[in-house]
Order: structure tokens, then sequence, then C-alpha cells
């Protein structure tokens, strides 16, 4: 009897996944825990193993194909069942199982690298892997199964790529930007998962919301001598990871920033969880600090790097990106003066930050240059009005230029 | 103490030893002893008559015949029971067995089951006591058959050469096992082979306690007083097989019968009666004593603990910290 | 420290402990006068007279069985067995009976007994005077098995060896009793048993080497730091006990393991070395653990035949290159 593979519900938000590519052909023998398809979700993109060893017998819903959750979309099976299935082309050629001759040492390194035996060709005598081998594969490319299928489809040579995966895995991410940029031409992107969940969600918030901006210049100079100072114990503090804690910080005083409007009325939330929006090849997705207010800058620092570089490689679990009560964009690397967001529904708003550029400013009565950056709220007018929302971007900056006081 | 004196006392020992070895072969017979069990009754004489005439801390090696040595020594019965039936409480916690019954504390260096392999030791436990300048002498017991062993030749070269305080008592009680002296020996006395180092050779009736005790009496005084080693060759006979369960294919009930008249402990209270130096009922009260003797030692014996498995590895080296 | 041979080296440590302990006294063929002849107990009848240092008969079944009835009643020996060759001769008395009297006696008995001489090749000495015992000795519990590769190591094993409670092997080697060394002049200075030393340290490739293979061992390493590979060099120096911890923490280090002796390969000490790494060490282990040794063969009177028989220096350093796979 076939083992059915279902579309496997991940997260608990998720309704349906797009199948982007299966890792296995009919026919092939697939072993438990071994990569079997890449799919995408709203949010991210997955790679599902195999539920269980045996021959991929039928592969029923093909690549691109969106499925709702827990419905059949291969069968698993031996190769028995196999060749008895008439749709099924079977690879007949059984290709006997090779001893691996590898030294005991070598295997135990192997093991605790995670390194695949049957991938490396042993120099030992008769072929006989030892641990010089296993060592020279820690510098050969660990790579995703779909970050190698991308390359062999594109022709990307991963030899020179530096992976920003788990123990420097090369993702697909990494391979995608090694890639040549190709031949200007028109390309049809389909609307997958994640560009249709923006897309519904973005068009929803401006039509429901009420959203106004306002915008605030802020004197940098104290926030950068901080980050400077961090800099010297090695810790490494981004721009949004301050304002991650000034802005946590701020909605303490003002709680009516953070909230939601519902049919009962505002909710004004206990918890404050900040989202900080990370750009992704195939979209926008929003990890979330849950209860920065109560992080130390380190902490909030070491949180956001380990989810801003999941997020980039879609390790990230879909309630690591739900839930958030407020968040902070940033387009300054890209050399944006200022701009205005749109709020991440239910929140009721946003503050997009811009470049740090050095500007004339007047102080004491005499002009001096000092680094400044242009702040924009987006608020929901239905929740706050103007007056408050201002308030609270006057102690963002007044924060933000004083970080003392976080301290 | 006279000679006269220590013959009612010989005589207790030689019925504690042939009640020890009866004892032994019942409990054998019963499935409550294993191993090699080699009786010594018929030879009782020997051991307890030699033995009567050492101290505490005078030394003795025995061989696989050697529960008579190790009762003469005035080594506990108890214990020696014991450790026949391999118990935590025998001499050598159930280590050793029959044949490896040794008990320091009275000079006994130990039972052997190579033949001749105590020899060079008593030899050696010689040469301590010359050299620490003390009174003790050493007296090796052994078969005819270990006086075929070279290991023999070379310790009674040794000891002449240096004068040891030793006396070597071979115990010829006619067989190697199966064979026959006359088959296995190039002499027809062993006493003889002194002559070739040396030293005194002595031929003995070795059922007959006061010959014995006269004659290592001269042996062990020549030893104390620094004169060197002397070879005693006891005559003797043993009355069970080499061990229980020999068929005996080599000798004639009626041999052994013969020799069974000739009991040494039968002699000794024969002579005891007729010179007067012990009445009948105070050798039988010494004959009830001896069985009462044997009978709790193998009673302690029997309700001893077993050695403990998880303790196999112990004294394999000595670790330090005491142990004797 | 003193600069001294190893024999200058047993000697003096035999003369250090008989002053320190009356019981202790050596006794052998040819020990007084001629002082063993290869000089271990020269000019030691002089000072200690020749009851202390005994010449002894021809008869090696009874000077050992002797020590053992000595040894348990008091007395310290140190039994000098002209050549290691000879205590097959006493085989009865060192195995059935030295070696088993404290166990077989219930604990109830000390043999503080040393039999101490020399083995091995280098003077032609053929079958019957060139063997190396250990293994025999390392097969029966209840004796222990020293094997000094040193002078400072011949002292203070022996001084352990002689205050040990236990029988004890010493086996020296005929070719090292002219090796000079420095040698601590402390007359307490001892070397535990059980402790082996790292001779020298290395990354790549362990050897463990006994007797003259130590220094052999030494001018291989030096070769083959100069391709690259780093050797550690372990001296076990008892055999019996045998420390296991320091091996095995080399072998974890360098994950190749080379044994070297000039006993028999066949089931000779390198066996049970080789199978300890391989019990208790199998995961870190990159190549097999190689075993060096005398050919099956008994060893033969001419030079070039002998060296025919016993390891070379060549053959270790093919040996350590096989096991990094060079």
């Amino acid at each position: 009897m076939a083992y059915e593979v279902i579309m496997p519900k991940q997260g608990l938000q998720m309704t349906e996944g797009t199948i982007m590519r299966w890792l296995a052909h009919e026919g092939e023998h697939v072993e438990e825990g071994a990569a079997l398809f890449e799919m995408e979700t709203d949010k991210l993109t997955i790679t599902i193993d195999a539920p269980r060893s045996g021959t991929l017998i039928k592969i029923l819903r093909g690549e691109g194909e969106t499925v709702p959750i827990t419905q059949v979309i291969a069968l698993i099976g031996d190769a028995g069942e196999a060749t008895e299935s008439a749709e099924t082309k079977v690879a007949n050629e059984q290709v006997p199982a090779q001893r691996i001759v590898a030294t005991p040492a070598a295997r135990a390194l192997a093991a605790r690298r995670n390194i695949d035996l049957t991938a490396l060709t042993g120099s030992g005598p008769a072929g006989r892997i030892i641990l010089r081998d296993v060592e020279a594969a820690r510098g050969a490319p660990k790579i995703t199964p779909l970050a190698a299928a991308v390359a062999r489809a594109q022709g990307v040579d991963i030899s020179g790529i530096a992976g920003t995966g788990p123990g420097g895995k090369i993702m697909k991410d990494d391979v995608l930007s090694a890639k040549e940029p190709a031949a200007p031409r028109d390309t049809l992107v389909p609307i997958t998962g994640m560009r249709r969940t923006i897309a519904d969600n973005m068009t929803a918030s401006l039509r429901e919301m009420a959203q106004a901006s306002i915008r605030m210049k802020v004197d940098m100079t104290a926030l950068t001598a901080l980050r400077e100072e961090f800099r010297a114990r090695d810790i490494r503090l981004s721009v949004n990871d301050v304002f991650v804690r000034v802005v946590s910080h701020a909605l303490r005083e003002h709680p009516a920033m953070n909230a939601s409007l519902t049919p009962e009325g505002i909710i004004q939330k206990r918890a404050v969880h900040i989202g900080i929006a990370v750009a992704l090849e195939q979209g926008l997705i929003v990890p979330v600090i849950r209860s920065a207010d109560t992080l130390t800058l380190p902490e909030i620092a070491a949180q956001s790097s380990d989810l801003i570089a999941r997020a980039r490689r879609g390790g990230l679990s879909p309630d690591e990106y739900r839930g958030g009560t407020f968040t902070i964009t940033n387009l300054g690397m890209f050399d944006v003066d200022d701009f205005v967001a749109i709020i991440n529904p239910p929140e009721c708003a946003i503050l997009a930050l811009g470049k740090i550029e050095r500007t004339p400013v007047v102080r004491d009565d005499a002009i001096v240059i000092r680094p400044v950056m242009t702040m924009t709220l987006t608020y929901d007018h239905r929740i706050v009005d103007g007056a408050p929302a201002a308030r609270f971007l006057q102690r963002i900056k007044e924060l933000a230029q004083n970080p003392g006081l976080l301290l | 103490m006279s000679m006269d004196e220590r013959l009612v006392d010989i005589y207790r020992m030689m019925n504690i030893i042939r009640k020890f070895e009866e004892h032994a072969y019942e409990l054998f017979g019963r499935n409550l002893l294993r191993g090699s069990v080699h009786l010594y009754a018929g030879q009782e004489a020997v051991a307890a008559s030699v033995c009567a005439l050492l101290d505490d801390d005078d030394y003795i090696t025995s061989n696989h015949r050697g529960h008579g040595h190790c009762l003469a020594k005035g080594s506990d019965p108890r214990y020696a029971m014991a450790e026949l039936m391999g118990k935590e409480t025998g001499f050598c916690k159930g280590r050793g067995g029959s044949m490896h019954i040794a008990d320091f504390g009275k000079g006994n260096l130990g039972a052997n089951a190579i033949v001749g392999g105590g020899i060079p030791i008593a030899t050696g436990a010689a040469l301590s006591a010359k050299m620490r300048g003390t009174r003790q002498v050493s007296v090796a017991f052994f078969g005819d058959g270990a006086s075929n062993q070279g290991i023999f030749h070379e310790s009674l070269n040794l000891a002449a050469v240096w004068k040891l305080p030793a006396v070597y008592v071979c115990e010829n009680n006619g067989f190697g096992i199966s064979v026959p002296v006359r088959e296995s020996t190039s002499v027809p006395d062993i006493a003889v082979r002194a002559a070739a180092y040396g030293i005194p050779g002595e031929v003995v009736d070795g059922n007959d306690a006061t010959a014995v005790y006269a004659a290592a009496r001269r042996a062990i005084e020549r030893a104390r007083a620094g004169e060197g080693p002397t070879l005693l060759e006891c005559k003797t006979y043993r009355w069970f097989g080499h061990w229980t369960g020999d068929p005996q294919v080599y000798r004639t009930r009626e041999e052994v019968e013969a020799w069974k008249e000739k009991c040494p402990i039968k002699r000794l209270r024969a002579e005891l009666l007729a010179r007067g130096l012990a009445s009948a009922e105070a050798l039988d009260e010494l004959e009830a004593r001896a069985e009462q003797t044997v009978a709790e030692a193998v009673e302690f014996a029997i309700s001893s603990p077993e050695p403990d498995p998880a303790r196999v590895m112990d004294d394999v080296f000595y670790e330090g910290g005491a142990s004797l | 420290m003193s600069t001294k041979t190893y024999a200058v080296a047993i000697r003096d440590t035999l003369a250090e402990e008989m002053r320190r302990d009356p019981a202790v006294f050596v006794m052998g063929e040819d020990v007084a006068e001629q002082g063993g002849i290869f000089g271990c107990t020269r000019d030691l009848y002089r000072e200690f007279s020749k009851d202390r240092v005994r010449n002894t008969p021809i008869s090696e079944a009874a000077l050992v069985g002797a020590g053992i009835g000595a040894a348990s009643t008091g007395m310290r020996p140190v039994v000098e067995l002209m050549y290691m060759d000879f205590t097959y001769v006493a085989m009865d008395q060192i195995l059935n009976q030295a070696a088993k009297i404290r166990y077989m006696f219930g604990g109830r008995a000390r043999v503080p007994l040393v039999i101490r001489g020399q083995q091995g090749i280098g003077r032609g000495n053929a079958g019957q005077h060139s063997q190396s015992v250990e293994a025999f000795f390392m097969h029966i519990p209840g004796i222990k098995v020293a094997m000094p590769s040193t002078p400072a190591d011949a002292a203070g094993l022996l001084r352990t060896a002689i205050r040990d409670d236990n029988p004890v092997l010493f086996i020296e080697h005929k070719a090292l009793y002219a090796v000079k060394g420095e040698v601590p002049d402390d007359p307490e200075y001892t070397v535990p048993f059980g402790s082996a030393r790292v001779v020298r340290e290395g990354r790549d490739a362990t050897v463990i080497a006994t007797h003259l293979y130590v220094d052999k061992a030494l001018r291989v390493a030096n070769t083959l730091m100069k391709e690259g590979i780093s050797v550690e060099v372990i001296d076990p120096r008892t055999l019996i006990p045998f420390d296991e911890q320091t091996i095995l923490k080399s072998v974890a280090k360098t994950h190749r393991a080379v044994v070297i002796h000039e006993a028999h390969k066949n089931a000779g000490p390198g066996a049970e070395i080789a199978a300890t790494i391989m019990e208790k060490a199998f995961d870190e282990l990159d190549a097999p653990v190689l075993r060096l040794g005398a050919k099956a063969c008994t060893l033969p009177f001419n030079l070039g035949l002998e060296n025919a028989v016993v390891p070379q220096e060549s053959e270790l350093l093919d040996a350590v290159r096989r096991v990094c796979y060079r």
C-alpha cells in the first residue's frame, strides 16, 4: 500500500501551499528525512522532507501548483509497487548500494559535521575515505538542494559563493545574487503565495485605514556614538536595533500607538512586539522581536540578526513573523531620504527611517555639520489623532538624540 | 617437652586429620566439595610428628595432598574445611581450594598443586631465616613423585651449598598416581639421593609416629644449629585413591587392606597404651573430641557465605594498605 | 643529576636500596666478584658482603623459587637472571608460583620479588640469548612488567620495583647498558608504574615504542618532521600495569598509531596495545593500527640475519607514512 504524501500544514495560519520544485523524480528512491520538495507558503519557501523511505511512485501535483493543506500530492511505496503501477515510469536500474569504505575517524567527523560520505571521494588505499577527505569536505560547498538545483538550472558556478546559511551553507538567494545579470527581457513572474499575501494585505491596509503621515528630523550624533561604543565591545548594533529599543520604550509611554481597531473597540496591547521589515528576493517579510521593551540592546541585536538571517534563507517559522504590534521599516541603505510606509495591519502605525546624511545644522547660533535622519510616522487616524502621534514621534526623537535615557 | 609428652598430642592431631579426611570424602560424595580433593588418610603420622616439632613461626610448604600438613601446623580446621568448600571464610576466600590451602599466620606458605613446586619456596624461606638470623626452620613436604623433578635436586643442592635451615620431608606413599615408585625412580630409597648433595638422608617408617618424630627431631635440630639441610624419606601409604574417584586399577584391595592393618593411628594408640602414656578412656575421649571438632568445622563451612563474584578481581596485586 | 650509564644507574639504585633496607638483597649467577656479566652488580659485594650479594648455582628455577620463599617471609630479594631467555627455565616458579601466590592464597601473602635481567639483540647471542620475553608475562595475571629505555627510567623504575610488594619482572636491554643519560641523584627518585612517558609530542601519528625503539622512533620522528609529519613518541615504560589513558589521549589527538617492539609481532605486546586502541578509541582511528615486531622466526646469530628479523628504522618510517596516507 503506497504511502500518501500530503501538502503539510506549516504554521498556524497556512491554508495552502505552492509546490515550487520536486527534488526527486518519479521512480527514484527517497530516504526518510531527505529533502523531497520545495514549497512556498504565503510567507516563505520551505523544503519538505520525505516522510518515509521508499520509491517515489507517483507525483500527483506538479511544480507551480497551489494545493490546499492535507491534500495528497505524491505517493511513496516500494519498488515492487512502482513497477506494478502502469502510470509510473520506473527507473529499473537497481544500483547496488555501494559499501562506503571510510575510517572510523572519518566517519565520526563526517557525522559531527553532517557531511554525506557518499558524496566524498576517498584518497586512501582502494578509495578509503580518510580523515583528511572529510576535513577537506568542510571547504567543499554545502548547499541546499534547492540552491543546487537553481545553480544547475542557471549555470551558476557555486565554488566562489559564500553561503549565508547555517555553517556557511549556500542558499538559493546566495546563488541568485551570484548570478550574472541576465540580458534585459520581459519576465513573467507568477504571483505565488508570498506575493499574493503582500498584495492582499497592502491593498486592504490602504482601503480600510485612514492613514496619515508626519515627518521629523533627528540628530543622530549621539546615537552614532553609542553604536561606536558598542562596536568597540564587539557588539554590532544596527540603526534599526537602536530604534527597536527607542520605539518600544516610547510605546510603553504611549499605549495609544500600540493598538488595534477591532469591531469591539480599540485594543491597547500590553505586549510590545516590534516587527522589522526585511526585503527578500520574492517579497517582504516582517520578523517580530517579541517583548522588545524588556530586552537590552545587545539582546535586541542578537535576536534581530538571527531573525533577519533566517528570514533571508526562508528559515522562519510562521509564528516568528506574525503577531507584531508595531513595525519599523528602513530604506536608508537604498539612499532614500524619507518615505511613507503602509501600515502592516492590524497595527496602528509604522515608522519609516531614511538615510543618515551629514547635514549643516544650526547649533548654538553656529552652523555645524551633523548626521541627520528623517523619520516618517504613518498612523491610523481612526485610532489616534495628529497631536498624540506627534508627541509620540517627538519622544522617539528625544530618546534617539539622548540614548543615555535608555540605558 | 619430651617426646612422650608430645605423643598424646600427636595422637590427637592424627585423629583430627583422619576425621577431617573422612568427612571430606563424605562431603565430596554428597557433592558439597568440588575439584580435586587428595586425601591424606594413612599418612597422618608424618605431618603430625614433624609439625609437633615446629613452632608457629617455623615454615612449611605443602603439596596437593596438603590437608594434613595444614592441620598439623596448627591451622583452624574450620577455615580449612571452608576453603575446601570454596567459601568466603576459607583460608584463601575460596580462591584456592583443597590444593592451595595456606596459612601464613601459622608459617604455612601454601599447598602447591605443581609437583615439587613448593620445594624451592621452602628453601627460600630457609634462606630468609638464615639471613635474618632467626632460629626458624623451614620444612618442605612433598611426595615420592616430586623427587624426580629437577627443582627437587636444584633446591637440595642450593640448600646444601648455603647450609640452609631446611628439612626436606619426602612422603613416599608408593605411587605417583598410578605408577609405582619402582617404575619411576632409579633408587629404591629416595633418601639416598641426599648423598648427591652431601647432606644426611634418612629412611623412616612413615606409619610409625615415634620413628618419624625422632628422625625429624634430628633433622630440625641440625637445621637450627646451622648445620644445613636433611632429607627424610617417610615410607607410608595412602588409603584413598590418588583423588576421590580414582578407580585404583594399579593396586589390589588386598594390598590396601594390608596397609590398613598398619594404620598409624592404631599403632600409636597401641604404643601409648602399652607404655602407659595414656588410658584407653582418655584416648577414646580424644577421638570423640576430634570427631566433634571436625563436625563443627563442617557445620561452619556449610553455613559460611559464598565469596562475592563482584570481588573476584581482588588480590591479583597487592595495592597497598594492610593485607596480612 | 649525574650522567651515568644505564648499567651504572641500575647498580647505584641497587646499592641505595640495599643501604636503605636491610631486607633487600641480590642473588644470581656471577653477581658477586664478577659483578654480573653486564656489570650491574659490580663491586656491590664489597659493601654488602656475599651474604647479600649472593652467587648462586646455575639453577634458575630454584633461584626464583628461593626468591619467592624469601620474599614471602620478610625479605625483598632482587634475583638477577643473566639472560631473560632463562625465565623459560624458571617458568613454573615465575608464573605458577610467584604470580599466583597472592591471589590463590586469598590475598594473605605478599611477594616483593624483583626478577631482573637483560634481553634482546645486539651481541650476536642467537636464538636462546636474544629473545624478548615480555609478552609471556603480560599474559599471566599477578606479575608486573617493567621495561626501562633510559638510565633515569632504569633507576626510577627499579626503585619502584624493589619497593613494590608484588612480583616484578624487570626487563633491561643488553644494548642499552652502555647508553648514558642524566639520572637524578635523589635516592628516593622513583618512576611510578603505569605511567607512560610522552617522549616527544606530535600531531599526526603516535608511535608507541619500548627499549631500543624509543630512540629509533625519535630519529624517525625527526626525519618525518621534514616531510611535514609530526610524530608523537610514547614509551609505556611498564606493560603491566599499562597506562592506557596516555596512549588513548594521544590517539584521540593524532588518529593514527604504530606500535613497535623487538619482541615477536605475533601475539606480541603490540597486539595487546593495538587491540586496546581499537576497542577504546575506534572512532578516533583514521588508519589501522600497525604493529612492527620481530618476524615469527628464531633470532639468528649472523648480524645481517638478526637485523632482517627485527624491525628497522626504515620500516617504522614507512609504517608512519602509511598510516598518514603519505
